[in-house]
């Protein structure tokens, strides 16, 4: 009696191990396509960023124009002005349209030459430190239509993601 | 006859242990090869975008030392007979390069991004920029931006290419 | 019983109950991998019809045609209840409040063309994007052996991709219920002999949209007016018996040609005027930015170029500023026959002030 007692208890404690490292196994499995998810996750994240400057530049209320020719890569540096000015004044129509386009995320452009002028187009942090940030960085050209001149600038995109 | 069943029992036990375990294996493996995939080709838009704009932003870009657009200083340097002032005895050919230096210093190698930008303007006639030894042959998986500006209406065209390195 | 096959029984009993645990163990985790699967197949479509989206929008006067899954795709548009989203599989995939969408309410399909025209009144403001599908069908009636210069124009401007057909007054090739389209959209031009009801309306009501345009011009896209018809409705106008108030309950205006093209596209009145309504939102955005960038300009430029930005004292000239105003005030009527007709009016002005600000040395154009 006492050997066979033994005996179903080795079977059962047998059974229970192989179940145990059966139930590992799929959590691992689970765990590690949750891995893939996330890593998948910031490189659509990282795209986002870079189709997102791309949707900023190609702004018709910031893009270069001469007489309806729009011109890639180049924003003008009096819309730019008008830009931010509409911001600081029209909040009220200025956030809900660019927060549905933009969402968390801070706009700038930079110029680097001849001077070095900043102008911050949209800003709308989180409220929190984000989990993670996605950058992206584009060259485009202001254009002074005054001087009719071209200056190297850089706009900047910073997406915050909780 | 009992002691054989369970021992068969195990045997299936542990052979349905090890499917398992090569079934996460070589699904871990493959997914990890399709997020290297999507990667690389992340990395390859992103450089070819990045030395595209790059070169086109940079070749609109005015110069008020030589009352012209880095394009034109380029073509004027490439050119027999140059004819842009560029005041104190300065060529367009220095003050495009000084111009393309002062803007990598102030973007490229700030962001730290191995880059190499080259202007080939006749052979044996070529300005280079690179950085963290980021030479033509170990540009990256990225198509290099290339540009072509000819030298209309002398012949011959300056050859403008920019690369990164992964 | 004797002890061993006691022993036997319980080890039974045991197999059985650790059986079945595992068993629900490995059903439940099933379930919820199958759960997650689905999600990320909804995720991945949503993601899909975005890249389709944005790619269009980025190049505009291209048509894209799209093979997907088969999908049930629909598109709300209620501006006075602020409800704007695209739902695909009946799940909301992206909010759409200022989105220039134009599309059918609802509809499946396996297979999408889409078409991004830029809207210019006469700036740059944003771009329309309408979709479609091979089995939604447009009928042009052409009541003359060579068709009119507004039908010619359209026509012409119509991507030859998209399921069209014209039909002349012989009526040979009137679309019947055979040709089994989820949708018929007529178009008639106004100033054509329009032909009675019955021989050309052989398609089932609840899938057809006859629209009527009267355009100002021989430039149909310039500016005009779209009556959406019932087929009741066709035939008491084509006898002069349809009432004026009626008439205005059922038309609404144009402007451009992006705008031409959402209300061929749209199949309603109302979400004709509901797109209409985002569009002048964005209207009135671009037209504060641009009013802001003069106000730079401003100190910057030389006194004849100031005059034409922004005015001078005399009576009666006004600069771009003041008309950009009066766009800015206008678009807050909302969408309306009298709202475009003003606006017509007034990108007309800034048009010719903007050529001649060409004109100047060193002076901004306005776009």
């Amino acid at each position: 009696m006492k050997r066979a007692q033994i005996q179903l208890g080795e079977t059962i404690f047998t059974v229970i191990i192989l179940i145990l490292l059966f139930v590992f196994g799929l959590v691992f499995y689970s765990g590690s396509r949750e891995r893939g998810t996330d890593r998948q996750e910031t490189l659509l994240q990282d795209l986002d960023a870079i189709a997102i400057s791309k949707y900023v530049g190609a702004l018709s209320e910031l893009q270069c124009s001469s007489l309806q020719v729009r011109r890639a890569n180049c924003l003008n540096m009096l819309k730019l002005d008008g830009f931010v000015r509409f911001r600081q004044e029209r909040p009220d129509l200025f956030t809900p349209y660019y927060f549905t386009q933009l969402g968390n995320a801070m706009v700038r452009v930079d110029e680097i030459y001849p001077s070095t002028q900043s102008w911050v187009l949209y800003n709308n942090t989180l409220g929190e430190t984000p989990r993670r940030v996605s950058s992206s960085l584009i060259p485009v050209s202001i254009h002074n239509p005054v001087l009719d001149r071209h200056s190297f600038a850089i706009l900047t995109l910073e997406q915050y993601y909780r | 006859m009992k002691r054989a069943q369970i021992e068969i029992i195990g045997l299936v036990f542990i052979v349905l242990i090890l499917s398992i375990a090569l079934l996460i294996y070589v699904s871990s493996t493959t997914s990890r090869e399709l997020t290297d995939t999507g990667d690389q080709l992340y990395k390859s838009f992103s450089s070819n975008e990045l030395a595209t704009g790059f070169i086109q932003t940079l070749l609109q870009t005015h110069s008020s030392t030589c009352q012209a657009t880095v394009e034109e200083m380029v073509i004027d340097c490439g050119r027999t007979r140059s004819s842009l002032r560029c005041g104190f005895s300065r060529t367009s050919c220095d003050v495009a390069e000084q111009l393309i230096s002062s803007l990598v210093d102030d973007t490229l190698d700030v962001w730290g991004m191995p880059f190499h930008f080259t202007i080939l303007y006749r052979p044996g006639h070529n300005i280079t920029f690179n950085s963290f030894d980021c030479a033509p042959d170990v540009v990256g998986t990225s198509a290099p931006g290339v540009f072509l500006l000819p030298y209309f209406p002398d012949s011959g065209v300056a050859r403008i290419t920019m690369g990164f390195c992964s | 019983m004797s002890k061993a096959q006691i022993e036997i029984q319980f080890n039974w009993i045991f197999v059985l109950v650790i059986g079945a645990i595992l068993l629900a163990f490995l059903v439940t985790f099933s379930f919820r991998q199958q759960s997650s699967a689905d999600q990320q197949v909804n995720v991945q479509i949503a993601r899909q019809f975005d890249t389709i989206f944005t790619t269009t929008l980025q190049q505009p006067d291209t048509v894209k045609d799209y093979q997907t899954p088969l999908t049930d795709l629909s598109f709300v548009c209620n501006y006075l209840e602020s409800r704007h989203s695209f739902l695909i599989n009946g799940i909301s995939a992206r909010e759409t409040r200022y989105d220039l969408f134009v599309a059918p309410q609802e509809f499946s399909t396996r297979r999408l063309y889409t078409w991004a025209v830029e809207w210019e009144v006469p700036f740059p403001i944003d771009r329309f994007m309408y979709i479609t599908t091979p089995q939604r069908e447009v009928i042009f009636y052409q009541d003359t052996p060579e068709p009119s210069v507004p039908l010619r124009t359209l026509l012409d401007a119509f991507p030859s991709n998209f399921t069209q057909r014209v039909v002349r007054d012989n009526f040979a090739n009137v679309p019947t219920v055979q040709s089994n389209r989820d949708h018929y959209t007529f178009v008639f031009i106004d100033g054509m002999a329009l032909p009675p009801a019955r021989t050309i309306f052989q398609t089932p009501a609840d899938r057809t949209t006859i629209l009527l345009v009267q355009p100002n011009s021989q430039r149909i896209f310039e500016s005009g007016r779209v009556l959406f018809l019932t087929v009741q409705q066709y035939e008491n106008f084509r006898n002069d018996l349809l009432p004026v108030a009626e008439i205005e309950q059922v038309s609404q205006s144009y402007l451009g040609k992006a705008s031409f093209f959402a209300a061929l596209f749209s199949e309603s009145r109302e979400r004709y005027t509901c797109v209409m309504d985002k569009a002048l939102d964005r209207l009135e955005a671009v037209s504060l930015v641009l009013h802001a960038s003069l106000l730079e300009a401003e100190p910057l430029v030389s006194s004849s170029c100031r005059a034409l930005l922004i005015g001078t004292d005399r009576e009666g000239f006004y600069g771009m500023k003041y008309l950009l105003e009066q766009v800015n005030q206008t678009v807050q009527r909302g969408m309306s026959p009298a709202t475009i007709r003003e606006l017509s009016t007034l990108t007309s002005r800034i048009d010719q002030l903007n050529n001649r600000v060409a004109l100047e040395t060193n002076c901004p154009l306005l776009y």
